[in-house]
């Protein structure tokens, strides 16, 4: 017998790390962050009550009231706090809906028969073709204007496009000799999905998650701005914007700082999602 | 008397063809058993795939049957178990065969849980680095994960999870394919090696002559979908009937002689 | 008379923030007529040096070093030269065939729209001589039924024969040097047997160079008279490929040898059986 072959390429293949830094993401995470907090501290303390409307009308901004006042006497400030919980809520709310519904509805077209899998995709592409503020009026005007009227419709509206990725991307999963490897080894279908398929489809996921979530705050916003969010006392920043129409060349404050936490908002948002894909190295854990 | 048929994986005459297809095999007969080496040597659209598929009861044949220890499979769950304890793949791509959100530990105990293998969690770690041990591997691999390994090391992975049932056949489909060179040879001798303490029975599926006559002892020629020559690898090498089998063979590149 | 490409102390560079360096120090030259064998395993760099030599490494890959092609006493250098320049060199001079034909081709074209455009641009061909020219080039590389293949898609024609129509058009301006970076290894072992025939005819009569890069020694070892040792972006080992067999110099190119050797072994059949 000859001597044995020298293991010259014993080296462990290192992952190449690109430098994981990603100014969007922490631009995003931090305007993120901001919003997010204001929202928490909401919950606990505003520095005047909703209702309270002792201020005055129309005030500037001042010491007693940091962002003046609307045309009822209330203070601003605590109005765009709650704005910001209202658009947290909305955020999740939606984006978890889209998140249970599509993901549910894309493996199903991923794992079915060409059938299924054909007549759900084209239901989907007419879904998606279908314009969001619309379906969602439809929804509101059919179960009345609610705050959860509103969260129900935008979080269907995207979940057609959440669907869709899912549908792809786990498809492309399941076609990974893994899975297989994991089918021989006895695991049932269940567990597969569970322990294979979202593992690897979630990477691909969050980014257009962080993307509707911003989405979903215009489209309150503008529900809202139309009248057609919840009934009063409607905490949106987009009623805030309509109450301030009126009144913009006398008191500019009112209507302009809705507007900028909006834009603050959105911008984090959709930062966050660039900086998500940013940060998703092709050589990193995940297969998508 | 009954031919002894324990253990042994068979195809007996497995045609298939995909929905509205082309029919991929066509009659298609051959077995396996402990202690066996088998390869299947065939190009791209031979239908080789398919037969693995069919072997390791993935899909089911449109006409003939696949039978384990004489009996064909059994596609209920309980038997299905029974069938996948014994027989285990080994798949060619060593880069997608393991789920990279999966450490290498819970990548080769899988099998023991989802077969119903008896032991709890510390059974199963002790038997994860007893396999380790088998091919080679550190012990602190089960902790890391897959993108930490090259492929050769990927692929005794793959092939620890394919023993980590006991199996008495393995089906390997190009284990070596997507291997460099320097680092063939040795997982060709662990494949080996573990065959022979193990008495396992080897299918190997390859378009490579050189892997098939490195492990199998008998090898059988898929051209089309049929088989066109079987016989012992000696014989095929030195006295090959066919016109393909003689095609393959003289088609396989050669070092020029030391 | 000098070398139609002279590299010398090559390098291929991951630029900064990440810098790092993926090869090093490559040298060599490839003379007229000379076929050169460039073997390594995956991640030795290979393929990133051929990249190098063709300019076509994409940002954040950047080259060191130089590559010189000397035609006609021209002398153009593939690391600094603008790409204007070596769009020039591309394809008359020196020019390339993939892997992979399904990327290096144009998925959306015809097979013989995509032979037109080189033979068009190199060759100053026209209509019915442009015709005449594409089905030429594909019944040199053997393809059968011309015509028909010059009217398919990619995707409607096997990988053999993709993998001919990316040679003819590779050859299809006459270049004085090819670079063929591992072109047989996706296709099936019979078929790889006739690409590699056809390469070896083509490239002997127009007196063309190759370059000739795999992780296959055998392969290398039939094709070529020198042989370019890669190992961890380095060059290991440069030699004619007779005394490389024989007597590796290079402890990683012995055993590489000597692994090939083992391998190869197998298909030799003892009669007693094993």
């Amino acid at each position: 017998m000859t001597a044995p072959v020298e293991l010259v390429t014993a080296v462990v293949a290192r992952p190449r790390r690109r430098s994981r830094r990603s100014v969007n993401l922490i631009v995003g995470v931090t305007l993120f962050g901001l919003i997010a907090a204001i929202a928490v501290v909401s919950l606990f303390w505003t520095p005047y009550a909703l209702q309270d409307t002792s201020g005055g009308r129309l005030q500037p901004p001042s010491g007693a009231h940091w962002a003046g006042t609307d045309k009822l006497g209330r203070d601003l400030f605590s109005q765009l706090m709650v704005g910001a919980r209202l658009a947290m809520a909305v955020g999740f709310g939606s984006v978890a809906i889209a998140a249970v519904i599509g993901i549910l509805v894309g493996l199903i077209a991923a794992v079915a028969g060409r059938w299924v899998d054909d007549a759900l995709s084209s239901l989907l592409d007419i879904a998606i073709a279908f314009p969001t503020l619309l379906l969602a009026m439809l929804i509101v005007a059919w179960r009345g204007a609610a705050l959860d009227s509103a969260i129900l419709a935008i979080g269907l509206a995207g979940s057609a496009v959440i669907a869709r990725l899912t549908r792809v991307t786990a498809a492309r999963v399941l076609a990974m000799d893994f899975v297989t490897a994991s089918r021989t080894s006895g695991t049932g279908p269940f567990r597969l999905v569970l322990l294979h398929v979202l593992p690897n489809i979630w990477p691909t996921l969050i980014v257009p998650f962080a993307l509707q979530f911003g989405g979903a705050v215009v489209a309150e916003a503008s529900l809202s701005y139309l009248g057609l969010g919840s009934p009063p006392p409607n905490a949106s920043w987009g009623r805030m914007l309509q109450d301030a129409q009126s009144t913009v060349l006398v008191a500019p404050t009112a209507a302009i700082l809705p507007g900028i936490l909006l834009v603050l908002t959105i911008v984090g948002t959709n930062l966050l999602a660039d900086g998500l894909r940013d940060v998703a190295d092709p050589a990193s854990r995940s297969i998508s | 008397m009954a031919a002894d048929t324990r253990g042994v994986l068979e195809a007996a005459d497995v045609s298939f063809q995909y929905r509205r297809d082309r029919p991929v095999l066509h009659g298609v007969s051959v077995a396996v058993g402990p202690g066996q080496s088998l390869g299947l040597v065939g190009e791209s659209g031979a239908g080789k795939t398919s037969l693995l598929r069919l072997l390791l009861g993935l899909d089911a044949p449109t006409s003939g049957r696949v039978l384990f220890d004489g009996a064909p499979l059994d596609r209920g769950s309980r038997g299905l178990r029974a069938f996948r304890r014994a027989v285990q793949p080994v798949y060619q791509d060593p880069f997608s065969s393991l789920d990279p959100r999966r450490t290498v530990g819970d990548a080769i105990a899988e099998p023991l849980r989802s077969l119903g293998l008896p032991g709890g969690r510390g059974e199963r770690a002790q038997r994860v680095a007893e396999l380790l041990r088998d091919v080679d591997l550190p012990a602190d691999a089960a902790s890391r994960y897959p993108e930490a390994f090259s492929g050769g090391q990927r692929q005794r992975i793959a092939i620890a999870r394919a023993l980590a049932p006991r199996p008495r056949i393995i089906l390997a489909d190009e284990p070596v394919s997507a291997l460099d060179t320097s680092v063939r040879m040795h997982v060709i001798e662990l494949f080996l090696r573990l065959a022979h303490e193990n008495g396992i029975g080897i299918l190997l599926v390859s378009h490579d002559l050189t892997i098939v006559s490195a492990l199998c002892r008998r090898m059988a020629v898929l051209e089309a979908g049929r088989i066109v020559e079987e016989g012992e690898t000696a014989d095929l090498l030195t006295a090959p009937q066919h016109p393909y089998t003689q095609r393959l063979l003289s088609a396989v590149p050669r070092l020029p002689a030391a | 008379m000098s070398a139609l490409l002279s590299v010398e102390d090559l390098g291929v560079d991951v630029v900064p923030p990440d810098a790092r360096r993926l090869v090093e120090s490559v040298t060599f030259d490839v003379h007229e007529g000379e076929r050169l064998g460039v073997i390594g395993e995956s991640g030795s760099g290979k393929s990133l040096t051929a990249l190098a030599i063709l300019g076509l490494l994409a940002h954040p890959l950047r080259a060191r070093g130089h590559a010189r092609f000397t035609v006609g006493g021209a002398v153009v250098d593939a690391v600094s030269a603008s790409q204007r320049r070596l769009d020039r060199v591309r394809g008359a001079t020196v020019s390339a065939v993939f892997q992979e034909p399904l990327a290096s081709l144009d998925p959306l074209m015809r097979v013989g729209d995509q032979l037109a455009w080189p033979l068009a641009h190199h060759r100053g061909l026209r209509g019915d001589a442009l015709r005449r020219a594409i089905l030429d080039a594909l019944a040199d590389v053997q393809l059968p039924a011309p015509e028909r293949i010059a009217r398919s898609y990619i995707h409607e024609i096997s990988g053999g024969q993709r993998q001919r129509v990316a040679i003819a058009l590779a050859l299809a301006a006459g270049p004085r040097l090819l670079i063929a970076d591992e072109p047989t290894t996706a296709l099936d072992v019979t078929v790889q047997a006739g690409v590699l025939e056809l390469l070896q005819r083509e490239i002997a009569d127009r007196g063309m160079s190759l370059i000739f890069i795999s992780h296959d020694l055998p392969v290398v070892s039939a094709v070529a008279d020198r042989v370019l040792v890669m190992r961890g972006g380095r060059q290991a080992e440069l030699d004619e490929t007779r005394r490389l067999l024989r007597s590796p110099a290079h402890e990683y190119t012995r055993s590489l040898v000597a692994a090939s050797r083992r391998l190869d072994a197998f298909l030799e059949v003892h009669p007693h059986g094993r």
